[in-house]
């Protein structure tokens, strides 16, 4: 089903990236151009992988300022063990809070608001342990600390209930890390399977009765991430659900993929997990409606994606 | 006398050590159960439960095999588990002390009730009805820590935080404390008992009776109290009188029991609970308590023959009373029983009404729930599934393991995931997709069956405005379902849900399970 990236376009994409990188010089890097940039690095163990990811995006300073307060948002939403495609990887949460502190964050904040019991979700993930042994601040999510947020361009959603810590107000930085995993609600052409990426993931931040979410979740989604939109993503496409998603929970359905993509245009970036997940980006509705409403590019050969393979 | 209040002094640290114990061995009853002591400790303890349920159920149950000790120590010290240990009894003497209530130990016209209330229990027991859930007095402190003290606690706590929560300035630092301790001390999500109210006025009731004199539940109630009394009425070790004895009356006005006879001197060892008060307030200081041989009193247990059977038969007659409550076709559906539980009438035979797995439940999934008449008058505060509440956590079974009686059998995890509580069932009249041809698949999102139990169809159907549009149109895959509720926990309608799991298709432990084959 899904179409992994061929040596040819590899080498021609790391081609172009160093053909750039010659001309422009480090400029080229550094500057925030209005072309999308994305990086996309298969092999390699999941921790290195991102941070070259990062390295390839001008580093994680490109986003991360002294004194940042940064919410990193993993998926925790569900009570698996690591390696079944549900929960995002914590060795890539873990290299991320690094780089973060690396980049002189005052506090990286981690929570969900996980579909399954809390704690467990948090033990089982594996990333309550290795972001607490990293130095950021792991809470759960308290019902007492949501704030009801104003959707004035909101489609079909007007207003609805988000996380304190996650709101603008009171964070510099939100770093979504979702994972690529195959679910059911997204609509889809084709006869494609629904993906769960980075704007599902967002879903994570918000209170309320999320099941309501669901009905329209095209438009709704899109208006939600639209005032909700992170900084930078980060998608764990390491173990892809394939099946039985968003749960799982047969290593059968798992794909073994060991790809991370990482770029600040939401959109684009879930546009790439499509296209590691094996169909094309056009093919995932939510997707198509976001691009519509000007929030990202859709389309990849307008995006500048740097690629490389780790040993 | 000095040395007698040291060691009255040493009966309240004793007694509040095993109050706290009771609270921390309940508490510790909860995700990821990782305590050192069993939590079910002081419910194994108890020599009432383990005779009265291995009547019931005709089996041995060796787990309350510890209560023993407990016996013994009656033989030799009487009824001082009663004064000393038992948790039931230091919340009443707090209650007295917070009531006022007066000892008013004279006379004690309902001191037989406990023992007719014990004969009419081994009746109902031998004839296979389990009734000690009712009154066991540390069951009873258990049912009611858990559906009303602990949640209470917890909602106060909780709410003090969360009322900080928008207090500009000290917001972060507490909610950053409030984290902290989330999870490790507090419990991640308030606790909800629908019917903690019928337990708490249980247990109010038997509070108010202390406003009658102290500790009548002790004196004129407790089962187990009249079990200890029957073992340790001949225990050598008892209260002694001097013959310097100026009959001031002190002693018996003060006796928390009401056990010291007219003469000062002979003392109803059924029902002295060695508490010491008559020691310690002895003016001549001629009271003792030491290994003694004294001639005992014929009145020990106030009951005569007459009284106890007619006990006997009103045990004999509860039985069908109340079995006859309960057909099982008729009694709810959507009561399902967690997951391992033996098949009903053996589950009832062992079931007391803990509330050890509804304690435990409350820190994961949070389904279980004291029932009222869901399971008729003999299920009355068994453990049953409410999915509107809670759901059964996919990779827990932590309510088989805190069972003290085994009526759920200790499953393992891998059991568990594959043995079917009920099934679910889409009421295709609520369900979203049906009820407006709107897409909603929550129950898909969140089915956790490794392959799912719920599919979908995907249909073309016409929205309101007249357009075609594709919907998908959940329904369930029964084989795979084992319904675990979380399809009807999570579905988003207000009230009712668009999916409920029944006890259809459920697979009880040692029940051999029917096949369910779907194509």
């Amino acid at each position: 089903m899904h179409q992994p990236i061929t040596r040819r376009e590899f080498l021609a994409g790391t081609a172009s990236v160093a053909a750039g990188a010659m001309l422009l010089g480090p400029s080229a890097v550094l500057s925030t151009a209005p072309v999308p940039e994305v990086s996309v690095i298969k092999g390699g163990d999941p921790a290195a992988a991102v941070r070259r990811a990062l390295e390839l995006l001008g580093g994680m300073s490109r986003y991360v300022r002294p004194g940042n307060v940064v919410v990193v948002k993993p998926n925790i939403g569900w009570d698996t063990r690591i390696g079944y495609g549900a929960d995002t990887n914590p060795d890539i949460v873990g290299a991320v809070i690094k780089m973060c502190f690396e980049a002189g964050a005052k506090k990286v904040k981690i929570f969900d608001n996980p579909c399954n019991e809390a704690r467990r979700c948090y033990v089982s993930s594996g990333i309550e342990e290795i972001a607490k042994s990293q130095g950021a601040d792991v809470s759960f999510v308290n019902d007492n600390r949501f704030d009801l947020v104003d959707f004035l361009e909101g489609v079909r959603l007007k207003s609805w209930l988000v996380y304190r810590d996650a709101l603008p107000a009171n964070r510099d930085v939100l770093i979504n890390v979702p994972v690529l995993k195959q679910h059911s609600l997204p609509k889809t052409q084709n006869g494609n399977p629904g993906l769960s990426i980075g704007f599902k993931n967002l879903m994570g931040v918000m209170g309320g009765n999320r099941g309501e979410i669901h009905t329209h979740f095209e438009d709704k989604i899109v208006d939600f991430c639209s005032v909700i939109r992170p900084d930078l993503t980060i998608v764990d496409a390491t173990n892809v659900l394939l099946r039985n998603g968003p749960r799982g929970g047969r290593l059968a359905d798992v794909a073994k993929l060991d790809t991370v993509i990482a770029g600040a245009d939401p959109v684009a970036v879930d546009a790439w997990g499509v296209r590691t997940f094996g169909y094309p980006p056009e093919d995932l509705d939510y997707l198509v409606e976001a691009h519509r409403r000007g929030m990202g590019e859709l389309d990849l050969s307008k995006v500048v994606t740097r690629q490389e393979r780790l040993d | 006398m000095a040395a007698w209040k040291r060691w009255k002094n040493l009966r309240v640290i004793s007694q509040l050590i095993f109050l706290a114990a009771f609270f921390v061995l309940l508490w510790q009853a909860r995700y990821p159960l990782e305590g050192p002591f069993p939590m079910d400790l002081f419910l194994r303890i108890d020599p009432l439960l383990g005779i009265l349920l291995s009547l019931a159920a005709r089996v041995l149950l060796l787990s309350f095999a510890v209560s023993l000790i407990i016996i013994v120590l009656s033989l030799v010290f009487g009824r001082a588990f009663c004064g000393w240990v038992c948790p039931m009894g230091a919340t009443l003497d707090v209650a007295d002390r917070l009531m006022h209530s007066h000892p008013k130990g004279t006379k004690v016209r309902t001191r037989w009730w406990k023992y007719a209330i014990s004969a009419i229990l081994l009746m109902a027991a031998l004839l296979s009805y389990q009734g000690t859930w009712l009154l066991d007095p540390l069951v009873l402190l258990d049912r009611t820590a858990t559906a009303v003290i602990l949640p209470v606690f917890w909602f106060l706590i909780r709410g003090l935080f969360a009322a900080t929560f928008n207090i500009p300035g000290i917001e972060n630092p507490v909610y950053d404390f409030y984290s902290s301790i989330e999870g490790v001390i507090l419990p991640l999500a308030q606790p909800v008992f629908l019917h903690s109210m019928t337990i708490l006025l249980f247990f109010g009731g038997i509070l108010a009776l202390e406003k009658i004199f102290r500790r009548f539940w002790c004196r004129s109630l407790c089962p187990l109290g009249a079990f200890l009394g029957v073992t340790g009425h001949r225990a050598p070790f008892q209260r002694v009188v001097g013959p310097e004895c100026s009959e001031c009356g002190l002693c018996r006005e003060n006796c928390k029991m009401g056990a010291i006879y007219k003469d000062y001197t002979h003392t109803n060892r059924a029902d002295c609970i060695l508490c010491l008060n008559c020691a310690v307030i002895c003016p001549e200081q001629c009271t003792s308590y030491a290994f003694a041989r004294l001639k005992h009193s014929p009145a020990t247990f106030n009951i005569n023959r007459r009284r106890l059977i007619e006990a006997a038969v009103v045990g004999v007659v509860a039985v069908p009373v109340i079995k006859a409550t309960r057909t099982v076709g008729q009694t709810s559906a959507r009561a399902l029983r967690p997951p391992g539980a033996l098949p009903e009438d053996q589950f009832l035979d062992r079931c007391i009404r803990c509330q050890e797995c509804v304690q435990v439940c409350s820190s994961t999934g949070g389904c279980l729930q004291p029932s009222l008449l869901e399971t008729g008058w003999e299920g009355f505060w068994s453990p049953i599934a409410n999915m509107r509440v809670g759901y059964c956590e996919f990779q827990c079974n932590l309510c088989s393991k805190v069972c003290p009686s085994g009526a759920i059998h200790k499953i393992t995890l891998d059991d568990k995931q594959i043995r079917r509580m009920g099934r679910a069932f889409f009421d295709r009249n609520r369900c979203i997709p049906y009820d407006r041809n709107e897409d909603c698949l929550v129950c898909e999102e969140h089915c956790p069956t490794p392959e799912k139990a719920i599919l979908f169809d995907v249909k073309t159907v016409q929205a309101p405005d007249g357009s075609s549009r594709t919907v998908k149109f959940p329904y369930v895959r029964l084989d795979r379902c084992i319904g675990c509720g979380i399809c009807e926990y999570i579905c988003p309608l207000p009230g009712e849900a668009g999916v409920y799991c029944t006890r259809e298709n459920e697979e009880r432990w040692g029940q051999e399970p029917t096949e369910v084959i779907t194509r």
